[in-house]
């Protein structure tokens, strides 16, 4: 037998999910994180699972929000920059902009290194790649003594190395013989090689500021599994949506800063669906990720805590509403978030003295959940002081308590179905033709209320909901990224050019992998060139085909195809600016496909509890999950629960289990007509 | 309450009308050809009903705020509601109409829904250029026809067709006709998406329900607005301060505040300020409404959604032949300089009443340069002109921030060292802050920056600056200290050194250097009170020098 196992490491709580590659079963639990060592939450869940079995174990990979979390508590590490003389505050400075325009008392994002930390080099590159002052030995003399022995890691970024990477390499090679051993050294052309000073500067500032910790935490892990007899393959999840192995990771660690989302996206993409809406809803936020033709949207530039990020990351996309948002009054106006009870004090029903009334706490008063089954029964749930806020909330609009949840719920719902309905309109994208798939605690409570709203006629739960972000792992593909600027006017593109920028990309992609011991394993290029109509600044990236092959006239015409999509015209006399040269590889992992469950008993409510929809009152029958089995069915209304998540099947909706064991609801005849 | 709409449906209409408006505007931001609006985001998106009262709204820049409404109402006046047809969108940019300048179009179009005109969208975007005697732009118009074409609300689509002859007559006053082209595109086809998403909410909950949600939402804002203002004492409260020209004359243009409380209104009376300048300081009264709203909405509810029931209780009083109320012929192209001044001048009447809700000044001007010519290497007319960023406030509880942008360009970016050199015929020599440019505090200004720039084309180059506030900088409160005046160098340290803050067209060659220093943020409370722990890392990040903390802190 060979096994597979994943975790995904959340802020709370760390799940695992052990895969029989032979048969297909897995198994899952979840444990909790333990911020100070990582790797200790993270065995004692595999031990719990495959305790017996590290020897049979094939590959590993595990993705998690530590990095991003010391980003945003500021525990990273104690970190230089050195960069061209006369730039120093390019970093600080940052792109001057004030995003909230009525905060007279706006502060930027806090620079994760100060500025006694920046130190300046007299060399300069002109943007055309020609070398004015070289690096020598001698300028650096002044900052190796200030650098030597005080930091643990030092970001370089020099104007114009995206033209040029010598001077920058120099400065690295210098440094890498003068700094003390064990000292990471980030290259700003190594992380992005693209033109735009500040946006690199940043990404490999946060790349130095996290990979400290990183490597820390990747030799602990695999030191801990080595002596658990552990032969395969460690892998880290990147936000781009693929795997790294995990000792390459800790010096490009600023891509696998936003893996932890990623997984969910990762798992809609091998949903059996062309296209999907993918949604998770957590305590404090909803998180929408696309698939569209099997394929995750990624985006090549993302934003931590304010700081741009110049990494492929997997598109998803956050608003401030979850379980914990609260519900409030404003003049008179029914307000539901964005602030949340978090997990303390946490919704009124939890009884750990949250006082205000909130989404969770609106789909108690609703019956749309089961107290008796909610986390198991493992958790005692105050319906009496729940009832009691709701009473008084709906008391100021004139409402009465099961009105005024039933508001809540509506409101959070139709704020949720405007996100999903300006990121698809806005990709040019019609969400009734996509189906949603629901995962984590809440996402499938409302993930049929909100598809009536957006005329969307399918909704899947998956098997196992609340650990679906680690199951979606197991199928990420090893994925490298690679792209450089270089900026033409496509009339003026020649297919030598084209096939030599292509060309060196691959060559680089190749040299990645072979160092990450993959030489003839079965791969995939993808390949892109962002473009734009000149005068523009921002680009649409348009996928290549075949890099073998050039068309330009094909590839201006994919490009207003897009354009004409996203923005409803294009301009035809307008002149295409090619910017970027993009570059994709993908190692294929096994796609291990779910089983079916089979069973002869058939599905019987576990209990009945009455609960309300469009105003009306409904006796709503409870499921066990286990008890749904693939073929079975059932009408709602209806509550299914598990362990770690509860299904709402609204009246006029139908659930059937499908053979990957899926629960897919789909609206019947009688369906409700709208929201409503 | 029985006639009136359930809550829950107002809430769900008033955040889906804002979804709209942000769907509008990332519409027009993502397909604009010009980087005034996708790169500076200037520009600034609402959806109206019928009687032109703001439903929802997308922020983009401040000073654009609330006065979207007064175009449409100026075309309803003309035409009547009877007079548009579905598909009918109109455009203009008269200063004197919709305040700011030529530069600034106001894009806007019907919504009908089932044969029925419900409302409006609306957008307002700037052009890149707009004809006028200088590329982008001149800093010694003396009328307003040398600042570009001025456009009188005109149908630049009727019924859904695009009225072609009148494009060709806006885009062929541009220098850059096809850049002008597609940003009015992008315009419209932000109009449209605004109608279609409205559309939708009528469909669903008929237009009846969305007017009656529309009352209740501005119910809402007028309520929380007014107790806001009832917060704050009655009272007279005063504050002025000067431009430091119009940019043609040299005399001091004086901007006077006052600000009166009496119970749940406002006014704010400008009376006494400046007559209209011979130079392009002068602003059309729509838009200086516009800024006193921003200098409100600073302090009464930051954080609430606007809506057509915000600012009904507040009066501005403009006297006739103000700077502030521009009339034909005076020219307006530099009108934002003293709104800047303006709102911070609310804040600071206020100060005293509501120092939790206050800050210092900020350095206040968008202190512009501009280089136009011929660029040898890549062998075309060039121009570039960019706002720089300086000192913020400080405030009771925090610093001001150092190099941010001025509170009238909202969210606009600076432009990245690469990015130019790659495409314009100059190198910069360095971006820093400025040290010790700040207004001295217990919190103390944010700083400066400076600039360096050489000039790299070996044809003709020309430079333009429009720097201001060196007369009135940024002013401390509660015993904070005023920061440093901007100043602009041109080949520092060599005998041809020269100074300037405004000039036009100005020659420069191949090897020249330009430096621009910006101003820094007034601080807050008495310097000797800053805490030593912030001073020593001040020193250690050499944001101030030992000398000046010495003489200012008093260490």
């Amino acid at each position: 037998m060979s096994y597979r196992l994943a975790a995904d490491v959340g802020g709370t709580f760390t799940d695992i999910v052990l895969l029989n590659d032979d048969t297909g079963v897995y198994e899952t639990t979840k444990v909790l994180t333990t911020p100070d060592a990582l790797e200790k939450g993270i065995l004692k869940g595999f031990d719990e699972l495959a305790g017996d079995k590290y020897g049979q174990i094939t590959s590993i990979v595990h993705g998690t929000t530590s990095g991003l979390n010391s980003v945003i508590e500021r525990r990273g590490a104690h970190c230089a920059l050195v960069t061209t003389k006369g730039f120093r505050d390019v970093y600080e400075i940052a792109r001057a902009n004030r995003p909230e325009i009525y905060n007279i008392r706006y502060h930027k994002p806090e620079p994760l290194i100060p500025r006694k930390d920046i130190y300046e080099i007299d060399e300069r590159v002109s943007f055309e790649g020609t070398i004015e002052k070289k690096v020598t030995k001698e300028m650096m003399r002044e900052v190796i003594v200030a650098l030597k022995g005080k930091y643990d890691s030092v970001a370089v970024c020099l104007i114009n190395s995206y033209a040029n990477t010598k001077n920058e390499k120099e400065v690295c090679r210098i440094l890498e013989e003068e700094l003390d051993e064990g000292t990471i050294i980030t290259a700003s052309h190594e992380i992005a090689k693209e033109s735009r000073e500040y946006e690199r500067v940043s990404t490999s500032v946060l790349n130095a500021y996290v990979a400290p910790s990183t490597r820390r935490h990747v030799f602990a892990l695999s030191e801990e599994l080595l002596k658990r007899g552990f032969g395969g393959t460690l892998y880290m999840m990147q936000s781009s949506g693929g795997v790294i192995r995990a000792e390459m990771a800790s010096s490009t660690a600023v891509y696998t800063l936003m893996s932890g989302p990623v997984g969910g996206a990762i798992g809609a993409s091998v949903i059996d669906r062309e296209n999907i809406i993918g949604f998770d809803i957590g305590g404090t936020s909803f998180d929408v990720s696309i698939v569209v033709n099997n394929r995750m949207e990624t985006t090549v530039e993302a934003e931590i805590e304010g700081f741009p990020v110049l990494a492929p990351t997997v598109n998803v996309f956050s608003i401030g509403a979850g379980g914990g948002s609260i519900a409030w009054n404003e003049a008179g106006g029914m307000r539901v978030g964005p602030q949340s009870a978090g997990a303390a004090p946490g919704p009124v029903c939890y009884g750990r003295g949250g006082e205000k009334p909130t989404l969770t706490d609106a789909n108690l008063v609703l019956g749309h959940m089961s107290p008796e089954h909610f986390l198991g029964g493992r958790m005692q749930i105050d319906a009496e002081k729940t009832m009691a806020a709701f009473e008084a909330y709906g008391r100021q609009f004139g409402l009465d308590a099961e009105a005024a949840a039933e508001g809540v719920c509506e409101i959070a719902n139709h704020k949720m179905a405007d996100a999903i309905r300006e990121l698809t309109v806005k990709r040019g994208i019609d969400p009734r033709n996509f189906s949603i798939l629901a995962f984590g605690g809440a996402g499938p409570m409302h993930a049929a209320l909100i598809a009536e709203m957006l005329d969307i006629k399918e909704v899947i739960v998956p098997a196992n909901p609340g650990v679906f972000s680690a199951w979606g792992m197991l199928h990420a593909d090893i994925r490298h990224d690679t792209g450089h600027t270089k900026v033409c006017l496509l009339s003026s593109l020649t297919e030598e050019d084209f096939h030599q920028n292509f060309a060196e990309l691959k060559k680089e992609l190749d040299e990645v992998l072979l160092k990450e011991g993959l030489q003839n394993e079965e791969r995939n290029y993808i390949c892109a060139l962002d473009m734009r109509y000149f005068g523009q600044e921002y680009t649409i990236s348009v996928d290549i085909p075949d890099e073998t092959v050039f068309d330009r006239e094909e590839i201006e015409q994919a490009y207003s195809d897009i354009y004409e999509r996203l923005y409803g015209h294009h301009s035809p006399d307008n002149i295409v600016e090619l910017v970027n040269y993009r570059m994709t590889v993908l190692v294929p992992v096994n796609k291990a496909a779910v089983k079916r469950r089979l069973s002869d008993s058939p599905a019987e409510p576990v209990g009945t509890l009455q609960g309300y929809f469009s105003s009306k009152k409904y006796d709503i029958d409870i499921y066990a999950r286990e008890c749904l089995v693939t073929g079975r069915k059932i009408s709602g209304p209806a509550i299914v629960t598990e362990l770690t998540s509860t299904t709402i099947v609204p009246p006029g909706w139908e659930l059937t289990v499908d053979e990957a064991d899926s629960m897919v609801m789909r609206r019947g005849n009688g369906g409700t007509e709208d929201g409503r | 309450m029985a006639d009136r709409v359930n809550p829950i449906v107002v809430e769900i209409i008033r955040n889906a009308v804002n979804s709209a408006a942000r769907e509008m505007n990332s519409c027009l931001i993502k397909s604009a050809f010009g980087p005034g609006i996708y790169e500076m985001k200037d520009c600034s998106v609402g959806i109206f009903d019928r009687e032109a009262r703001l439903l929802g709204q997308s922020s983009g820049l401040p000073i654009f705020l609330g006065n979207l409404e007064i175009c449409i109402q100026i075309v309803t006046d003309k035409i009547g509601l009877g007079g548009y047809r579905k598909g009918d969108v109109f455009v203009m940019n008269d200063p004197y109409l919709q305040g700011t300048h030529a530069a600034d179009i106001t894009v806007f179009s019907p919504i009908f829904y089932e044969g029925r005109l419900e409302g409006f969208s609306a957008v307002r975007a700037a052009m890149q250029d707009m004809g006028g005697k200088n590329p982008m732009g001149c800093s010694d118009s003396t009328e307003v026809y040398q600042e570009g074409l001025r456009i009188p609300p005109v149908r630049l689509c009727s019924e859904g067709k695009i009225c072609e002859d009148v494009m060709d007559l806006l885009t062929i006053n541009s220098r850059y006709h096809a850049m002008m082209r597609g940003d009015l595109n992008a315009c419209i086809s932000a109009c449209y998406t605004g109608e279609t998403r409205m559309g939708e909410l009528y469909r669903r909950y008929g237009t009846k329900t969305v007017q009656e949600a529309a009352l209740e939402i501005f119910r809402q804002s007028e309520l929380l607005d007014r107790q806001a203002v009832a917060a704050i004492p009655d009272g007279e409260y005063f504050a002025e301060g000067c431009l430091d020209n119009d940019g043609i004359t040299q005399e001091e243009r004086p901007l006077k505040v006052k600000v009166t409380i009496q119970g749940e209104e406002m006014t704010i009376d400008l009376s006494g300020s400046s007559k209209m300048g011979i130079g392009p300081i002068n602003c059309g009264e729509a838009q200086t409404i516009a800024a006193c709203r921003v200098g409100y909405k600073e302090v009464i509810n930051p954080e609430s959604q606007v809506s057509g029931g915000t600012f009904r209780n507040l009066k501005v009083i403009v006297e006739k032949g103000s700077f502030l109320a521009a009339e034909e012929p005076a020219p307006c192209g530099w009108y934002f300089t003293g709104l800047g001044l303006l709102i911070d001048l609310i804040i600071k009447a206020l100060a005293p009443v509501i120092p939790q809700q206050a800050a210092a000044a900020h350095y206040g001007d968008s202190n512009v340069i501009l280089f136009s010519g011929y660029d040898s290497i890549r062998k075309k007319q060039f121009a570039i002109c960019e706002a720089t960023a300086g000192g913020w406030g400080a405030y009771d509880g925090g610093d001001g921030q150092n190099g941010m942008i001025n509170v009238v360009n909202g969210d606009l970016k600076n432009w990245g060292i690469e990015f130019i050199e790659s495409k314009y015929p100059l190198r910069i020599l360095s971006y820093k802050v400025r040290p010790d440019s700040e207004g001295a505090g217990k919190y103390r200004g944010g700083l400066g920056l400076e600039r360096t720039y050489r000039v790299e084309t070996e044809e003709e180059c020309n430079l333009m600056l429009w720097v201001e506030r060196s007369k009135t900088t940024a002013w401390g409160l509660l015993g904070g200290h005023a920061a440093q005046a901007p100043d602009v160098v041109v080949n520092p340290g060599t005998p041809e050194e020269k100074h300037y803050l405004k000039t036009n067209m100005l020659p420069v060659k191949k090897g020249d250097i330009i430096k621009i220093s910006t101003g820094g943020g007034g601080g807050y409370g008495d310097p000797g009170e800053r805490s030593q722990k912030a001073i020593e890392s001040d020193i250690e990040n050499g944001y101030l020098t030992l000398e000046h903390v010495q003489r200012l802190y008093r260490r």
